[in-house]
């Protein structure tokens, strides 16, 4: 099998600040290969893929699986360094298979709905109003930190019931967990606050019930809706930490996409109805997710010519499959315009991020009132000093330094 | 609601003006549902022998666009509209 391993550097700091450069290089190879991924856990030897109708065809196939358990026991396999213990981790939607599955996110799906979703439009747009009033114009600010971030932590934040004081420390323990640059000692302790703050929320919930998910999901429990202690936990932990760092990098590369596109900002200044095509061209062009999150195979399935055995660690490459030319044209152009198929980066399949229509909403909110209250967009730093994320999970700027008025 | 309460065979139905294609109901019930041209569709919409299933791709379709009826009376089985729409 050495012959399918490649010498890509996925954990370089280099390939963080430009994965497309190799991206590009990985789709033109003709079979899929096994490389070294860093998970929040542990460094794996997974296979990786890139092409766009392996990609979509892969997050749709039953015979890769996401149960907690069995992945625990194929990643161990599959660690770099054997001495890597994996943390247990109780069963969320995210990770696990059917029936579990199905039972988990249908307890949580009636809240995501679009329809649902539009009822919180006011007040989300009242927050966004809020977090833009207070932008001085023309004058340098941190668009990563006082709108991209702050909009859907707030939002996430108040769905889930989380006072505001506390997501500070939810944007530490997140960042802990997902950074390359943090220790497995980090992580763990990161992780451990964590879970000792929900479990404090959820019995605070339990005890004084309010108008959020978490209620919600306790009186489901109480109902009979089949959801066990540690899986709502866990559930809780999910929609935080999905919740707002994939939206936050959503706004801040749409944000570096339309200040790099000045003619495709003005389309949107002009017709403001564009923008709703304008998120799902901000959602291809940087997919917030680098990689999706953890799959392994529970059979051998045939990737090309390459057939990957069973137990094994597959990642496919959301952000690798949005620019692959096969399915775009020209897809490193970037266009608000664009029509044809859609992105992965909300996945494909059962496990299609729940919170597509509420994260797409919040593109379209903040990007609406950005085009049209401000028509001067300036970098406040050269382009060069940009830095993303040091990350494998997440693409995203680390900060948006500019000028809006 | 379940199955046992509102007997088959059912009429399926997706809307693919509303249907974003996430391929949500094509993995929960894969015999039913197909992903065509970025859209989902039911390969059988009348008479289909009921599952729970069904039920559970109408409730975790993200876009909300399939209705299961029960044949015959139109009685929505899913979604229900217990939200209040």
């Amino acid at each position: 099998m050495s012959d399918t391993v490649s010498d890509v550097d996925l954990l370089s700091w280099e390939f963080a600040q430009d994965p497309h450069l190799r991206y590009t290089e990985m789709r033109a190879d003709p079979g899929v290969r096994k490389h070294v991924v860093k998970t929040l856990a542990t460094e794996l030897n997974a296979w990786v893929v890139t092409g766009f109708e392996d990609a979509r065809s892969l997050l749709a196939d039953p015979r890769l699986g996401k149960d907690v358990e069995r992945l625990r026991e194929v990643m161990t396999a599959n660690a770099v360094n054997p001495a890597d213990t994996i943390a247990r981790t109780p069963r969320s939607m995210l990770f696990s298979d059917p029936p579990d599955h199905t039972r988990l996110r249908k307890l949580l799906g009636n809240v995501f709905t679009m329809r649902r979703v539009e009822r919180l439009r006011p007040w989300i747009e009242e927050a966004t109003d809020g977090l833009l009033d207070a932008v001085p114009p023309g004058e340098e600010f941190d668009l990563v930190e006082r709108i991209a971030m702050a909009l859907p932590t707030y939002v996430i934040g108040r769905l889930l019931g989380v006072p505001q004081e506390r997501h500070d420390d939810f944007r530490e323990w997140n960042g802990t967990l997902a950074s390359l640059h943090t220790t497995a000692a980090e992580k763990v302790e990161a992780h451990r606050r964590t879970f000792a703050y929900l479990t404090d929320l959820i019995a605070e919930k339990r005890r004084d019930p309010g108008d959020d998910i978490v209620s919600a999901l306790i009186a489901a429990q109480d109902d009979g809706g089949r959801i066990a202690d540690d899986e709502l936990l866990s559930s809780t932990f999910l929609l935080m930490n999905a919740g707002y760092e994939t939206t936050a990098h959503m706004i801040g590369s749409g944000a570096l996409a339309l200040l790099r596109n000045p003619g495709q900002r003005e389309l949107l200044r002009r017709d403001p109805g564009l923008v709703p095509g304008a998120v799902e061209e901000f959602l291809r062009y940087e997919s917030p997710l680098n990689m999706s999150t953890i799959r392994y195979t529970a059979d051998p399935v045939e990737v090309g010519d390459v057939t990957i055995p069973a137990g094994e660690i597959v990642f496919v490459a959301l952000l690798a499959a949005n620019r692959d030319p096969a399915a775009f044209e020209d897809p490193d152009r970037f266009d608000v315009t664009r029509t044809g198929r859609s992105h992965l980066s909300f996945g494909h399949g059962i496990h299609h991020c729940i919170g597509a229509p509420l994260a797409r909403m919040e593109g379209d909110i903040v990007f609406r009132r950005l085009v049209t209250r401000f028509a001067t967009w300036e970098l406040a730093v050269p382009a060069a000093e940009l830095r993303w994320k040091y990350s494998a999970q997440f693409r995203g700027l680390e900060r948006l330094p500019v000028r809006l008025s | 609601m379940s199955a046992d309460v509102t007997a088959g065979p059912w009429d399926v139905e997706v809307d693919r003006a509303v249907c974003i294609g996430s391929g949500v109901c094509a993995g929960t019930v894969p015999g039913l549902f197909r992903i065509e041209s970025g859209r989902a569709r039911a390969v059988r919409e009348n008479g289909v022998p009921a599952d729970d299933l069904i039920v559970d791709a109408a409730l975790n379709c993200p876009a909300l666009a399939i209705t299961v009826r029960q044949a015959g009376t139109g009685t929505v089985i899913a979604p229900d509209d217990a939200d209040g729409g």
